[in-house]
């Protein structure tokens, strides 16, 4: 079995050991818990387990946990071929679980301060971050050091969701998960043409917050707009606009409300008409394989709410899809896919 | 009568729908363009009970926003709440185990709405209330003088040869037999499953009722399904169209939370453009929205997708009263 061992960091659980069994790190990964073991490693799971910025339903300090619980039938040690790149992250990928920032309850601006100080750990090191959230508030702390690393200014980010996240600052606080995107523009971090956001509908923000984004060049697609052109065609703009007009880094901002909430019914505030797996996996692997993505955080999943686990599960795979696409960009190759003989 | 203070989170306070102010007597009705009003009561069911908790629960699933209401529809541009005065008129007094007792009490507040010159939205109770909601709006537009546009899995047309009060399986036939609805005024729209027998689609068929299966939306596109549907609608229904909304229309993985899920249902991305379409292109002049068992749905989707499909259904009411086309929100990338 093609594993590569990390050059620090500790194995936590037993050979063969089941998905559901032992300890639960990410796909059973290492373990790393100080930034020395971060030495070599391609890409860091770390979770960000607080709350305290939702609007409406809280719960999502459970995700980071649920996520990892989230994984089938593989055993340790990990590997996880996919069928339709022809690749294995973890053949291709040093992945370490970096385990969680600590959050303290009731205090979401140290929230933010911990989980900043684990991600520029894991940027220092070389490491692609993916961060485990927490609410959507996550986004400022995850991208404001991601634009310290990369440079300010110098940052594109996508964004999948179901909303905005652009109010301005009037009401729960200038911490909270309604305005992260628009603070990160306002104080220069990113720039408004280097921002893109996937999926939008709801009734949310207001008329001039639309006018807002037009004014500081930000794009976005629509749900809707999926029902009006091809997904694939939307796909393709959308990574000509990222290697045309963004910077060399790229952060991806997944919020799971993208979702319809038939596939991810474990959320804060679920709204109806959103995407499905099957449009936004290609999506998102293409996003991996052909931009430079240097780090993405997954947010707002609410285990509590759900019902057979399906969001958690669904929050693990984007995890999976992104880390195979990078994999498959860093060797370099075209995906081989398992055809079948009605194909070959 | 305002009942939430300013500023108050959707999940605060008192929930009225959406926030809107409560009415509880018919004279706070004047001047008012739309009241929504509940129907709690299941007791017509067939299979499983629950609904009776659908009004509270469809009110209570709004999200993040604050009182005084604002929705602006990103789609539409055009916000419902600056465009229509929209009132709750509370719930009807529906008594538990008495289905009969309900179905006047609904009558009773939903003939108040009409006499006032507004638009009722019922929030159900089982789908049995069909029978109260539109035989009053028949009585008001004039019998034979309605279209029904229904939204369901199922048609609703069994006989009422079983000998009990009203359930939820009859009501289309008893108000087509009865002459409230003329058969030929009448479309069903997502029908799936095994129900009803053959002879009552013959029946159907005999008096002139027209329908849509999911299976047909899935070969020809919901887009030209309504076309045709809001064509016919335009060209030979009256003047005067309720829609009869059941969320089992919904496949049941977007609507697990009621009475009688069926497998292959239509995907809210059909439904909410064509229930736009239908509201802002034809005379509607009521709606009910029934089965929402909130008890089989822990994460409330379902609840929520009824209340998303009533704010769809009232922004398209308040661009047609504006009389503007779609404005939407676009990017520089769509624009």
């Amino acid at each position: 079995m093609s594993y590569r061992t990390p050059k620090h960091g500790r194995v936590v659980s037993r050979e063969g050991e089941p998905a559901y069994g032992g300890v639960g790190t990410f796909c059973k990964a290492p373990l790393v818990l100080t930034k020395d073991g971060l030495e070599d490693v391609d890409a860091a799971i770390v979770g960000a387990p607080f709350d305290e910025g939702v609007s409406n339903r809280p719960g999502a300090r459970f995700a980071p946990r649920a996520i990892r619980d989230a994984d089938n039938f593989f055993l340790s040690p990990p590997f996880r071929p996919h069928m339709h790149l022809g690749v294995d992250p973890f053949a291709e990928l040093t992945i370490v679980d970096y385990s969680d920032a600590e959050c303290p309850p009731a205090d979401l601006a140290a929230s933010h301060r911990e989980i900043k100080s684990r991600v520029s750990e894991i940027f220092e090191a070389g490491a692609v971050p993916v961060v485990l959230g927490g609410d959507h508030s996550l986004a400022y702390p995850d991208i404001t050091a991601a634009a310290e690393r990369y440079g300010k200014g110098q940052l594109g980010v996508i964004q999948f969701d179901a909303h905005t996240d652009t109010a301005p600052v009037e009401w729960g606080g200038e911490l909270s998960h309604g305005v992260p995107m628009r603070r990160l523009i306002e104080e220069g971090h990113v720039q408004g043409e280097h921002f893109i956001q996937i999926g939008l509908r709801s009734y949310f923000p207001d008329a001039e917050d639309w006018d807002w984004m037009r004014a500081v060049g930000m794009r976005w697609y629509a749900a809707e707009e999926f029902d009006h052109r091809a997904p694939a065609a939307i796909i393709e703009e959308l990574l000509a606009i990222g290697k045309s007009d963004f910077p060399d880094a790229i952060f991806i901002s997944f919020d799971i409300d993208v979702f319809d909430p038939a596939f991810a019914p474990g959320t804060g505030s679920p709204e109806p008409g959103g995407l499905t797996p099957r449009e936004v996996f290609p999506a998102l692997r293409q996003l991996f394989r052909e931009l430079p993505i240097i780090g993405m955080e997954v947010v707002e999943v609410l285990p509590t709410y759900d019902r057979a686990n399906i969001t958690p599960l669904l929050a693990h795979r984007i995890v999976l899809e992104g880390l195979s696409a990078l994999a498959l960009a860093r060797a370099g190759r075209g995906p081989q896919p398992q055809l079948s003989n009605t194909k070959v | 009568m305002i009942v939430s203070r300013n500023g108050e989170p959707a999940y605060g306070g008192v929930g009225t729908f959406c926030k809107a102010p409560l009415a509880l007597r018919p004279e706070e009705l004047e001047g008012v363009d739309v009241a929504i009003v509940g129907a709690p009561f299941d007791e017509g069911v067939s299979y499983r009970p629950g609904a009776r908790f659908g009004p509270r629960a469809i009110r209570e699933a709004d999200n993040f926003f604050l009182h005084p209401p604002s929705r602006p529809h990103m789609y539409l541009g055009v916000d419902a709440f600056a465009e229509l005065k929209i009132v709750d008129y509370g719930d009807a007094e529906c008594p538990p185990a008495d289905l009969l007792a309900s179905h006047a009490e609904i009558k009773a507040r939903v003939t108040e709405i009409l006499q006032a010159g507004v638009i009722p939205v019922v929030l159900g109770g089982d789908h049995s209330l069909a029978y109260p909601d539109i035989t009053v709006v028949a009585e008001h537009f004039g019998k034979g003088q309605v279209g029904v546009i229904q939204f369901d899995a199922h048609a609703d047309t069994a006989p009422n040869n079983i000998d009990r009060a009203a359930p939820h399986g009859v009501g289309m036939r008893r108000v087509v037999e009865e002459g409230f609805i003329r058969g030929e005024h009448f479309i069903q729209v997502g029908l799936h499953g095994y129900f009803p027998n053959p002879e009552d689609f013959d029946w159907m068929r005999s008096v002139g009722m027209r329908w849509y299966t999911a299976e047909e939306i899935d070969e020809r596109g919901m887009a030209a399904v309504a076309d045709e549907l809001v064509s016919t609608a335009r060209s030979e229904f009256p003047d005067a169209i309720f829609i009869s909304f059941d969320i089992d229309v919904f496949d049941g993985a977007f609507a697990p939370g009621t009475g009688a899920p069926e497998p292959g249902g239509l995907t809210p991305r059909e439904v909410l453009p064509a229930l736009r379409r239908v509201f802002r292109e034809l005379p509607i002049i009521g709606m009910e929205l029934v089965e929402v068992a909130p008890a089989y749905d822990p994460a409330a989707i379902t609840p929520i997708l009824a209340h998303r499909c009533i704010l769809e259904a009232l922004s398209a009411l308040a661009l047609r009263r504006t009389g503007h086309e779609p404005r939407p929100q676009f990017s520089a990338v769509t624009a």
